[in-house]
């Protein structure tokens, strides 16, 4: 297998976008926390916005203060630097954030479904699926809505075909070998295990979000009483189409 | 609390301002206006911030009422607008009153329209932006992502000026095509575009494409030709504004304002930022065609337009910014001269403004009120911002005045001294042959010659003639006056007769009437100001003025105190009439 080049390519008028590579894994998504820490630092106030994902890091930029030269320039600049650099134990390792999931019938309307579909009980499916520590690769879709992977291949459902118009909130679903909590009710066309009482996404709080990129994440199964106690709410479940 | 009442909503009307930055890494989109040149156009209109929040609608329909006094301003689309059942222009600057209501109407073109109100709307705002995004449930009235809806009550900030201003095109339609017509939107290519071999490419930029009905904040679908990539997907990543993606249909999706961040589907490049207002506006169905635009051509025309959009302003409409500065001089209304300003031809102000501007020469200033064998703060304070003013714009301005007024000027300005009982008109003219005379304050002729102040006291004997001079004159003249006893109100002598006072019978080519005659001055300036683009108000310091002649030993008209005061007014109320002034001006 030849060896990927990451490559820096414009996305748009004032956008740039570095590939880093064509698969997901640790150690790309380790190189994308690094250069979008450095990436920042570099352009600083001519910077707009920045997307870090999988694989990849889009750059927007202020196009009255600096223009895709210089970005580009900066860009490559950081691509070397970070080449051989010893990832730093912060960025390798992030926060470990415990979720607390209530894994039924009753909060996760998929679950039977899903075992039937992988021939595994639901017991084991709940047991694969706190198993992993799942890193954060992306946030995007909806405001607080973070993408873990990688789930166990065992357990890893297709997207429905039909999606939902309305998934409560702290709803706890996979996608393929993707995981996440829904920080807010929403359409959705992920398999619907749980439900996670901890807020994904609180505007009137900082920080906003519990976890961020690159942090890492386990879930914690515990029962109805305590999913209530947490302060989650079943209400909105029975609604759900 | 100050704003307007929502009657009816639209058929989608939300907050917006210029969205939110730098939130991308928590999943938060940007928002903001899906025109933001007719947004920004708007917001110029009020004289307000780039950023400030204002009402986006879509298609139409909103009606709202007022419970204060502002100004308006609606841009975008051309959308029928009423102000109490009757037509007004857009893209113009419109004075509201409480119990005014505005309504929109269904757009006849275009699709999307901007509101501004003076000071922006009051909100409040979630990472750094009111913008409302429905799908994130953030920004708008109650920072819930809700559209504007019935009932609701927009707070706006209250005692807002604005100098009235107007577009003379309605902007977008510069740029824009008829609708039967095919709009070109430019698109730099990026991504993943060498994914889309040479034959795909050639089919998207060959082809027509037609807005799918299916479009929102979110993004334009578009249907015609099918486009494919050699992906099928791809890692979910960053998508910028304007991204044109591919999903497995080949129909291209233009994403929007309030597009999510990241996405996995393939991309052929974006729209050009200037494009995506032209989108904005197009309704479904409407014809589209893409052409390349490289990043380095899209970067130019950028700051290209930025050059030119700081050389375009609205222009101001000169006679409704007399208006507004004649009524804002007579809204206290000590002396009843808001009965004098009714019968007063509109636009004195602009046409005293006018004289002045075309007359730069030899400008003769008479002022001073004689009281108790000294003068009156009200008269000198307004004759020395017109010397200034006039000295500003290259004039030769004299101040004409009796003693003890004058002793006290003569040292630091151009002056010329007129004496009680003596013919001063004729050798005054030959010296100076002026290009025009003004007076501000000058006491005038009643109608048996004589000089009477406001308490009916004659003053004959203390009281220089300036009315011969005026009279003599071959050049214009401008008077101003707050009580009616004036030289210059003999062109209301009709008028005058029903006030309790004396009247003067003098007349003159431009009255201008003040409820203080320095303030009179002060609103001359200001629109001065605005015909030569230059701020002469700017250096004008009220309170110092007023300290320098009290060491002369000025008097307040009104209490005959030597205080800071004109007419019985504390010098902070003149002060922020020059101030309001100053804004209707523009600057």
């Amino acid at each position: 297998m030849t060896k990927y080049v990451p490559n820096i390519s414009i996305a748009g008028e004032n956008s740039l976008i570095i590939h880093l590579s064509e698969k997901s894994d640790v150690v790309v998504a380790d190189r994308v926390q690094q250069i979008s820490a450095l990436v920042r630092t570099y352009i600083g106030t001519d910077l707009i916005d920045l997307i870090p994902s999988y694989a990849s890091i889009l750059v927007i930029y202020d196009n009255f203060k600096t223009d895709h030269f210089t970005v580009s320039k900066v860009l490559r600049r950081t691509i070397l630097e970070t080449e051989n650099l010893k990832v730093t134990n912060q960025v390798r390792n992030g926060n470990l954030i415990i979720l607390p999931v209530y894994y039924s019938i009753e909060s996760g309307p998929d679950l039977s479904d899903l075992a039937k579909n992988t021939n595994l009980s639901i017991e084991e499916v709940i047991a694969i699926h706190q198993q992993v520590e799942y890193r954060v690769y992306a946030i995007g879709f909806a405001p607080g809505f973070a993408y873990l992977g990688h789930v166990d291949e065992r357990i890893a459902a297709p997207r429905l075909s039909t999606p939902r118009l309305r998934v409560p909130r702290g709803a706890v679903a996979i996608a393929d070998q993707q995981t996440a909590v829904y920080p807010n009710e929403s359409p959705g066309g992920w398999n619907l295990i749980g439900l996670c009482p901890t807020l994904m996404f609180n505007p009137n709080e900082i920080p906003c979000m519990p976890i961020k990129t690159g942090d890492r994440v386990k879930f914690k199964a515990i029962e109805r009483n305590e999913f209530i106690e947490l302060g989650g709410n079943l209400i909105s479940m029975s609604s759900n189409p | 609390m100050k704003g307007f009442l929502v009657i009816e909503p639209g058929i989608l009307s939300s907050f917006q301002d210029l969205g939110r930055l730098g939130q991308h890494d928590i999943g938060l989109t940007v928002g903001g206006p899906m025109d933001v040149l007719s947004f920004r156009n708007a917001n110029q209109l009020c004289s307000n911030d780039k950023n400030a929040p204002l009402i986006e609608i879509t298609v139409g329909g909103l009606i709202i009422e007022s419970n204060l006094t502002t100004y308006i301003a609606l841009t975008g689309a051309s959308f029928p607008l009423k102000i109490n059942d009757t037509f007004v222009r857009s893209s113009t600057t419109h004075k509201i009153y409480p119990g005014d209501r505005i309504e929109i109407g269904f757009a006849e073109e275009g699709m999307r329209g901007y509101l501004a109100v003076a000071g922006g709307f009051s909100l409040e705002t979630a990472f750094g932006s009111c913008s409302t995004v429905k799908r994130e449930k953030i920004g708008g009235l109650y920072g819930d992502g809700e559209p504007i809806t019935h009932g609701d009550f927009l707070p706006c900030p209250d005692n807002m000026v604005c100098p009235p201003c107007f577009w003379e095109t309605n902007q977008w339609f510069c740029h824009s095509s008829k609708h039967s017509e095919v709009t070109t939107i430019r698109v730099i290519l990026g991504y993943q575009a060498q994914t889309f071999d040479s034959i795909q490419r050639g089919i998207f930029f060959s082809s027509e494409y037609i807005l799918s009905d299916r479009n929102d904040r979110m993004g334009a679908r578009l249907t015609g030709p099918s486009v494919k990539s050699s992906l099928n997907g791809i890692l979910s990543e960053g998508i910028c504004l304007g991204a044109i993606q591919f999903p497995p249909d080949g129909m291209p999706i233009i994403l929007l304002r309030d597009r999510q961040t990241i996405g996995g589907y393939p991309k052929i490049g974006s729209v050009f930022s200037l494009d995506l207002d032209k989108l904005s506006q197009l309704s479904p169905d409407s014809k589209v065609c893409f052409e390349q635009l490289s990043i380095e051509e899209a970067h130019n025309l950028l700051h290209l337009n930025l050059a030119r959009s700081k050389l375009h302003k609205p222009k101001v409409n000169l006679k409704a910014l007399s208006g507004e500065i004649e009524q804002l001089l007579v809204d206290k209304n000590p002396r009843g001269m808001r009965t004098l300003y009714e019968a007063i031809e509109p636009g004195s102000y602009l046409r005293a403004a006018q004289l002045i501007n075309n007359n730069l020469g030899k400008i003769l200033i008479g002022t001073g009120f004689p009281v108790n064998s000294t003068f009156e703060t009200d008269g000198p304070v307004g004759a020395i911002a017109l010397y200034n003013g006039i000295k500003k714009l290259g004039g030769d301005p004299v101040i004409v005045c009796d003693d003890p007024l004058l002793s006290f000027l003569e040292s630091s300005f151009n002056t010329y001294e007129i004496q009680p009982n003596q013919d001063n008109a004729t050798k005054l003219l030959k010296k100076y042959q002026p290009s025009l005379i003004i007076s501000i304050e000058r006491p005038g002729k009643a109608s048996d010659g004589q000089y009477y102040n406001m308490r009916g006291v004659n003053i004959t004997l203390e009281c220089a003639d300036f009315d011969s001079i005026l009279l003599n004159a071959d050049c214009p003249t401008i008077c101003i006056g707050d009580g009616g006893n004036e030289v210059g109100m003999g062109n209301l002598y009709e008028v005058l007769q029903k006030l309790n006072i004396n009247p003067s019978i003098t007349d003159c080519d431009e009255l201008l009437v003040a409820d203080v005659s320095n303030w009179g001055a002060h609103g001359l300036l200001a629109i001065l100001s605005c015909l030569v683009n230059q701020d002469l108000l700017a250096e004008w310091d009220n309170d110092k003025v007023l300290a320098y002649l009290s060491k002369g030993g000025s008097v307040d008209g009104v209490t005959g105190k030597n205080t800071l005061t004109e007419d019985g007014m504390d010098s902070s109320i003149s002060q922020n009439i020059i101030n309001k002034l100053r804004k209707l001006s523009g600057f």
